[in-house]
């Protein structure tokens, strides 16, 4: 009786954390962005940033950029006196960002070409205390301007940015003439994988320890029934 | 009605910030007249009548005045009027400050021929004399002995009145341009022999209203006490209003400030004497003349609401005005009266309700006089931080005029925050601004709408270097004071959403944290 019990409990852990605290997916995004407008010459800077809503650096998302295509432009160095924070990587390899510090910030310069495109993994576990993580893009013209005049309410002139504040957070799109996002369909996070099928394989236990069991407890009742009284 | 109508409020701060004649031989100026000008620079500036280089008064010498700049380092005296060949300019108050920065103001003699001058000085205290009046002599036909502040008019030029000279030697409107040309717009008097219906001696200021116009006083003519005049930029002058229609003045009697437009397009100003009890007047008038004496001074016993808005010295012509404050009140000072019958500042309401905001000299005589200053001139002006600034005439601790600080009594805002559903974003960080921005979602989910200016306040914001770049002040009536806010235009009506930005700076990238709070209602944050 004991272990049914305890496999119980295991399966209630299981469940709840694969319900309450794993997200189910990533949002993966497909975002391509019209860069013609900026001067070939070097010195255009593009900056993404996970910045951590609880500010204390709990590193429960991350974003991954990869597959990126300049247009025809050049990646040029990357900007270490304004990255901080989790980040690493480039525009060749890809860039990772995690939320491991308040400010996680990536910034490369490039030579523009016609677009700039990429996409984007990111994971989308919900923060405690009403401050989400906020995953951020603005892309700078040589001279520091923003590229473009966005509707971004704090006036920062960001291109995208997305609260993470549901597991399917909304992309906001700052600069729809010039920002194209789609979503790619969703992939389950390999953490969620593990504990999806962890909880899985726990119901097989439980299914086969309480088959057992109630054998036993057949057996045992046909051997009192037996017994003259 | 008037006694009804006047109240005095307690717990008003009063902060003595200059006191002149601190340096020997009051070379920092004496007796300050006009009003106090808020610079551009944000620093105040303003005139005294006495003092300054040619000062010893064992000679009886009171010295010519100075221009002074008052900034949170001090006072720095920029002028010093004995430095030129004449020392009795007569400097009068309230210098304008022109679109170039420089300030343009009169005085009612010195010049060539010692019947007063229009001046030019630089913020920097370099002294130009653009014109000096009465250069033909005979009857000055150009004017005579200004006594008022000019206005910078929408067309660039500069206006003011003469006390003295013009064609009937009553007095004149005129036009002066940056550059010093001068034009006569009106001679006062036309009709010599029935006493000036148009008015003589104007004292006061003028004052360019929204339709154009230009709108001052006379201090007599009309029908005796006096008029208010309306004159087309051309110089055709109408006669609004004329006082002391009936003997006793109790429409008031000796206009003498100058005018002020309030924002319901009617014009407030002040009477030297008149009123229901012989001491001055408080009243409005609107664009077709008609006239309403909002308060008669001396209506309480003792004069406690205060008594005569000039010091009663010579004739009426230190400039004053009343001030429009954004709680839509008018706010001026009594030269005497009030509690210590050493003068007030005082609130009026559009429609005359007249409260003692404070009396000066609570302590009285030497070797202190009243070291929080006595007869207070040229009424008030709101400066940083939502506080009044004027001059006391004499007073302060060598009693030789003081400028001071009245910080009012407030009302604290309601907190409205359970009314309403705040949704904060994440932050994003600017690399070139080194700023965070936010944003927050505010819904009104309490069913009534708010009303009022609404303020979103930020309680104990962490790390203690970041700052709200984007405040719009700090709390100090509605407690815990010193937390930065910004401003929601309301109403904010049931079910409505706003959104709102922040800026952040926080140099060394700390964790940004916050409690939010809003307040709203008729009060002050």
């Amino acid at each position: 009786m004991k272990s049914v019990k305890d496999l119980k409990i295991i399966f209630a852990v299981l469940l709840f954390s694969l319900t309450s605290h794993v997200a189910l997916t990533d949002e993966v995004m497909s975002t391509t962005i019209n860069t013609s407008s900026l001067p070939v010459t070097p010195g255009s800077e593009v900056v993404f940033e996970l910045n951590d809503g609880s500010g204390l650096g709990d590193a429960n998302n991350k974003a991954t950029l990869s597959s990126f295509s300049l247009g025809g432009g050049l990646a040029g160095a990357v900007d270490a006196v304004n990255s901080m924070g989790g980040y690493s990587g480039n525009l060749v390899s890809g860039v990772a960002l995690t939320d491991s510090s308040f400010t996680n910030l990536f910034a490369q310069f490039f030579s523009a070409g016609s677009t700039l495109s990429f996409t984007l993994d990111l994971t989308t576990n919900v923060d405690a205390g009403g401050t989400p993580d906020q995953f951020s893009m603005f892309i700078y013209d040589p001279r520091g301007n923003p590229m473009a005049t966005t509707t971004d309410p704090t006036g920062f002139n960001s291109l995208l940015t997305i609260n993470v504040d549901s597991s399917s957070p909304t992309a906001n799109n700052y600069a729809p003439n010039l920002v194209t996002v789609t979503r790619v369909t969703p992939v389950p996070e390999p953490g969620t994988l593990l504990l999806l099928g962890s909880c899985l394989m726990s119901l097989g236990l439980l299914r086969r320890k309480v088959s057992s069991h109630s054998r036993s407890f057949l057996d045992r009742n046909m051997k009192q029934s037996a017994v003259p009284e | 009605l008037c006694v009804a109508a006047a109240t005095t409020v307690p717990a008003q701060k009063l902060t003595t910030l200059y006191t002149f004649c601190s340096q020997a031989n009051c070379a920092d100026g004496a007796y300050p007249v006009g009003s106090l000008v808020l610079g551009k620079d944000g620093n105040f500036y303003g005139i005294t009548g006495f003092g300054g280089s040619g000062y010893n008064k064992i000679a009886s010498n009171f010295g010519g005045g100075t221009f002074f700049q008052l900034s949170p380092n001090g006072l720095a005296t920029l002028y010093d009027f004995c430095d030129t060949n004449n020392c009795d300019m007569s400097p009068n108050g309230s210098p304008v400050q022109g679109s170039d920065g420089n300030f343009y103001g009169t005085t009612g003699v010195g010049g060539t021929s010692n019947n007063g001058t229009v001046f030019k000085i630089t913020p920097g205290g370099m002294f130009t004399i653009l014109y000096s009046f009465c250069l033909g002599g005979g009857v000055c036909a150009d004017g005579q002995a200004p006594r008022s502040r000019l206005i910078h008019g929408s067309d660039g030029n500069f206006y003011g009145t003469t006390s003295a000279g013009g064609t009937f030697r009553a007095g004149t409107v005129f036009k002066i341009t940056p550059k010093g040309t001068l034009t006569t717009l009106y001679s006062f008097c036309t009709q010599p022999l029935l006493d000036c219906p148009d008015g003589q001696d104007p004292l006061g200021g003028l004052v360019q209203g929204s339709d154009g116009n230009f709108y001052g006083t006379t201090s007599g003519g009309g029908r005796g006490g006096g008029t208010i005049f309306k004159m087309a930029p051309n110089g055709n002058l109408t006669t609004l209003y004329s006082f002391c229609g009936l003997v006793t003045c109790p429409d008031g009697d000796t206009p003498a400030g100058s005018l002020i437009q309030g924002t319901d397009g009617d014009f407030y100003g002040m009477t030297a004497f008149g009123g229901v009890n012989g001491n001055g007047a408080v009243f409005k008038v609107a664009s077709d003349g008609s006239l309403t004496t909002l308060h008669s001074f001396c209506s309480q016993p003792l004069c406690t609401d205060g008594s005569l808005p000039f010091d009663g010295i010579g004739p009426p012509g230190k400039d004053w005005a009343l001030y429009q404050g954004p709680d839509g009140n008018f706010y001026g000072t009594t030269a005497y009266g009030g509690a210590n019958n050493s003068g007030t500042v005082f609130k009026i309401t559009p429609s005359g309700k007249l409260t003692t905001l404070y009396s000066f000299c609570p302590q009285v005589g030497p070797p202190n006089f009243c070291p929080d200053g006595a007869v207070p001139l040229g009424g008030v002006i709101r400066g940083p931080g939502g506080n009044l600034y004027g001059f006391t005439n004499t007073g302060g601790t060598t009693n030789a005029g003081t400028v001071y600080k009245l910080t009012p009594a407030c009302t604290p805002d309601s907190d409205v925050t359970s009314s309403l559903a705040i949704t904060r974003s994440g932050l994003s960080y600017d690399i070139h601004s080194k700023q965070y921005g936010q944003t927050l979602m505010v819904k009104n989910t309490s069913g009534n709408s708010i009303t009022g200016t609404i303020y979103l306040v930020l309680d104990n914001l962490s790390p203690a270097d970041a700052t709200l770049s984007n405040a719009i002040g700090k709390t100090s009536c509605s407690p815990p004071a010193g937390s930065p806010y910004v401003s929601i235009t309301g109403p904010l009506n049931a079910a409505a959403s706003v959104q709102v930005a922040l800026h952040f700076t926080d140099p060394t990238n700390g964790r940004i944290t916050y409690f939010t709070r809003v307040l709203g209602g008729a009060g002050q944050p």
